[in-house]
């Protein structure tokens, strides 16, 4: 096992501040060929990126919240599609870090590794004496082209009769591509879907999702590490902020880059600088920015701070979890909007980033996560003293 | 002169929060006869809230503004009309700290000693042998009837024929009351108009204000004291911002207060905290105040860190200090706007507290220095590279 240094937080940051440019180079690119490029992909390797919630053991980071956070910034202002694809890749890595050790030795054997997946159970697995065998399909896998393996969700009958969603581990080899990924936003990220036909899993490589709701882990080496303590809603909400934030202060940049030279037609503004709209606007989606900013530091002070004390979370902290990220999402959106309608029709040329990021943050808004109606309904419920709606809190 | 021991934060806001029922007992009658119950003057100088931004060495406690924040919004839990009062008198007993020495001597002298205050200049000041005379109004004169002395804005002819504002520190004695506070919110300030006709002021209590904002003080024995480091209106306004905090979480407990057993007239649901609805309307109204926190205390964070490192402050900095509070406002506003309507009819009354509060958050909106647009406006104007159209930040 190489032995690794892990980069301080602001190291991995600079680093990642670095690569922005990559990203935004190819930002054209992934969005014409609906998937990363090549080149994105080997630069968030080589800065670090990929490690981040990889075992320590292995040579990952296993990176607290915030470092997350930040990261996450750098990666939306650079392009939203691998920013998107880092937060699957990251949510992966989190989940397999929760299998037996003999299964992480064999996926971590390098702590490059990209794993897609998504959480919605989908098809079904017949249990055999020695594992399961599984049929089905599963859309939105982001990053799969690049990926070597699949986590996958599906429903099996369980030992007490029960159907029961499991969670798999299974190389990206077993499974077919279908190239459906033709979407309006968030189109670099390569989301296809993925077909199994009986494909055979062994035992090990899969979890009942009632032990991961019991947040029974069959790992032993990372049972005490702070980096992978439940529950899975605190990191999987965190992990999907900062690209956000990041994307609307992309668009911030897009936006001021234009403003000394613009002209606002039909007006007798010479530039959009001096035009007294512009700063209503500016500071309008400027304070959204920084309110969705607060939200995701507040929201990976909680986890980082559960994570570390090993305090469980109340109810309440849950349904916040949930709120944090589709506020953000609902900020971040806002924010962008506002940048995009003041960026006039110059701004809808493929060639414009603004376009883009209007794209991308609105299909971010729509995932089920993030999705900003939903989770406000959910922390409004348990304020008001129901019982949450959802198995995900 | 005694030094008093400041009493520790956390019991400086115990003390706030044991304060709250008091002033809803006796918010209504503050409303009805527009101005402050002496009960409630009392309790404010009893737990030595009117000594918090008096110089330590007249036995005031010095306290920073996350203090100040955390207690003015604790008492805008309680009532409005208390809370924004308390913010006058905290501001202008820190103002008179910017007064020469002397002058210092005489006004705090008095123990709790009452200060008013006023920022647009209502009035003209003439010299005259060892001083000044002057003449004008003031309207909006917060608490004017229940304090001993005001600061107060005015200007003086200069040689060129042109006029320079200066800040002025009269006893109310000297003062005539018009009571003119017929208004639709924050009726229990009791923001009365004040005239001057041919009042003798000594020249030591005339303040040039070009300094006073640039943050240049006359005071000697106050220029090593953290809190008189900051300059002026970002002390003001971040002091203000607490009211809006108060307000909206007063708004919250308003709201919940009433919930249980409350229907929704002429619709199937039994119970209003039931309802998907009252769910997205009481998380957006929540994670809004949330919101407004962020912004009180972002400002508050920064008078407070300034201070400890002394660095200078740039007029981006003291510009957002006035985003911050004209977000804390809009937030704050929304935020009540939607549990008010959340309410229901029976709400109207004017016992049922939801109803004063939205009137005193609007009418807080509604002030030149707190007003969302017009704060908007001015740190859009920053960052897209103008000067700013205003001298008061």
């Amino acid at each position: 096992m190489e032995a690794v240094k892990i980069p301080s937080r602001a190291e991995l940051v600079q680093r990642v501040a670095d690569i922005v440019p990559v990203l935004r180079a190819n930002a054209q690119w992934g969005d014409q060929h609906r998937r990363l490029a090549d080149e994105v992909v080997e630069a968030m390797i080589d800065a670090g990126v990929l490690r981040m919630l990889v075992p320590a053991h292995y040579g990952g980071y296993e990176s607290d919240m915030q470092t997350i956070v930040d990261v996450g910034i750098q990666l939306g202002r650079g392009d939203g599609s691998p920013a998107f694809c880092a937060t699957a890749w990251w949510a992966q890595c989190w989940a397999v870090a929760h299998f037996p050790d003999s299964v992480q030795d064999e996926v971590f054997a390098s702590p490059d590794v990209r794993i897609c997946g998504t959480l919605v159970p989908n098809g079904k697995g017949e249990i055999t004496k020695d594992g399961v065998v599984v049929s089905g399909e599963w859309g939105f896998n982001s990053g799969a082209w690049h990926s070597q393996w699949k986590v996958l969700s599906t429903l099996a009958i369980n030992p007490a009769g029960e159907i029961e969603p499991i969670a798999a581990v299974v190389p990206m080899s077993d499974l077919e591509i279908v190239d459906d990924w033709d979407v309006a936003g968030l189109r670099g990220t390569g989301s296809i879907t993925l077909v199994a036909r009986d494909v055979f899993i062994p035992r090990e490589r899969f979890q009942w999702l009632s032990e991961v709701a019991r947040q029974e882990y069959g790992s032993e080496r990372n049972a005490d590490s702070p980096c992978y303590r439940g529950p899975i809603v605190g990191v999987l909400s965190n992990i999907n902020t900062g690209k956000q934030v990041g994307l609307a202060q992309a668009a911030r940049e897009a936006f001021f880059e234009r403003i000394h030279h613009r002209p606002i037609h039909h007006t007798n503004y010479a530039t959009q600088a001096e035009w007294p709209i512009t700063h209503l606007q500016v500071a309008e989606a400027d304070l959204k920015i920084n309110e969705a900013e607060y939200h995701a530091r507040t929201l990976a002070a909680l986890v980082d701070h559960k994570n570390y004390s090993n305090e469980p979370y109340t109810t309440r902290e849950r349904a916040y979890c949930r709120v944090a990220v589709g506020r953000v999402s609902q900020l971040c959106h806002e924010a962008v909007n506002i940048y995009n309608m003041a960026s006039g029709a110059g701004g809808i040329y493929s060639s414009m980033p603004i376009q883009r990021i209007q794209r991308d943050i609105q299909a971010i808004s729509l995932h089920a996560l993030n999705m900003p109606i939903k989770n406000l309904e959910l922390y409004g419920r348990v304020l008001c003293g129901l019982e949450p709606n959802t198995f995900f809190i | 002169m005694s030094v008093t021991q400041a009493p520790p934060k956390g019991e400086l806001v115990r003390r706030a929060s044991h304060l709250i029922p008091l002033l809803r007992e006796k918010a209504l009658w503050m409303d009805e006869n527009r101005c402050m119950h002496e009960d409630a003057v009392d309790a404010l100088a009893e737990a030595g809230f009117l000594k918090m931004r008096v110089p330590v060495r007249y036995g005031g406690f010095g306290s920073d503004m996350r203090t100040i924040i955390d207690v003015i919004s604790e008492i805008g839990r309680g009532d409005g009309s208390t809370s924004w009062t308390l913010a006058m008198w905290a501001t202008s007993a820190w103002t008179v700290g910017l007064f020469p020495d002397a002058v210092q001597d005489e006004v705090f002298s008095t123990p709790d000693v009452r200060i008013c205050g006023i920022l647009s200049p209502g009035a003209i000041v003439v010299p005259t042998n060892g001083g000044y005379i002057v003449n004008g109004k003031w309207s909006f004169n917060t608490g004017a009837r229940q304090s001993m002395w005001n600061t107060n804005a005015a200007v003086v002819p200069t040689a060129d024929g042109g006029h320079e504002p200066v800040m002025i520190l009269t006893p109310i004695s000297d003062l005539e009351i018009i009571d003119d506070w017929y208004t639709s919110g924050l009726r229990g300030s009791g923001s009365v108009t004040t005239i001057a006709k041919d009042v003798f002021i000594p020249a030591e209590r005339v303040l040039p204000m070009g300094p006073v904002l640039a943050g240049q003080h006359l005071s000697k024995l106050n220029a090593d004291t953290a809190i008189f480091k900051a300059p002026f209106m970002p002390t003001a306004c971040t002091t203000v911002s607490a009211v809006a905090l108060g307000l909206a979480k007063a708004a919250k407990d308003a709201f919940f207060e009433r919930l249980p057993g409350r229907r929704i007239t002429y619709t199937s649901y039994d119970s209003q905290s039931e309802a998907p609805v009252t769910h997205l309307e009481v998380a957006e109204a929540t994670t809004k105040i949330d919101e407004t926190g962020f912004h009180a205390y972002r400002a508050a964070d920064m008078i407070d860190n300034k201070a400890e490192s002394d660095e200078p402050w740039t007029l981006e900095e003291r510009a957002r200090v006035r985003l911050d509070l004209g977000a804390a406002c809009q937030r704050a506003k929304e935020a009540v706007e939607i549990l008010d309507s959340a309410s229901g009819g029976s709400s109207i009354y004017r016992d049922v507290p939801i109803q004063r509060i939205e009137r005193d958050i609007k009418t807080l909106n509604l002030h030149a220095i707190l007003h969302p647009a017009t704060n908007l406006e001015l740190y859009g104007r920053i960052i897209c590279g103008l000067e700013p159209n205003t001298p008061y930040l």
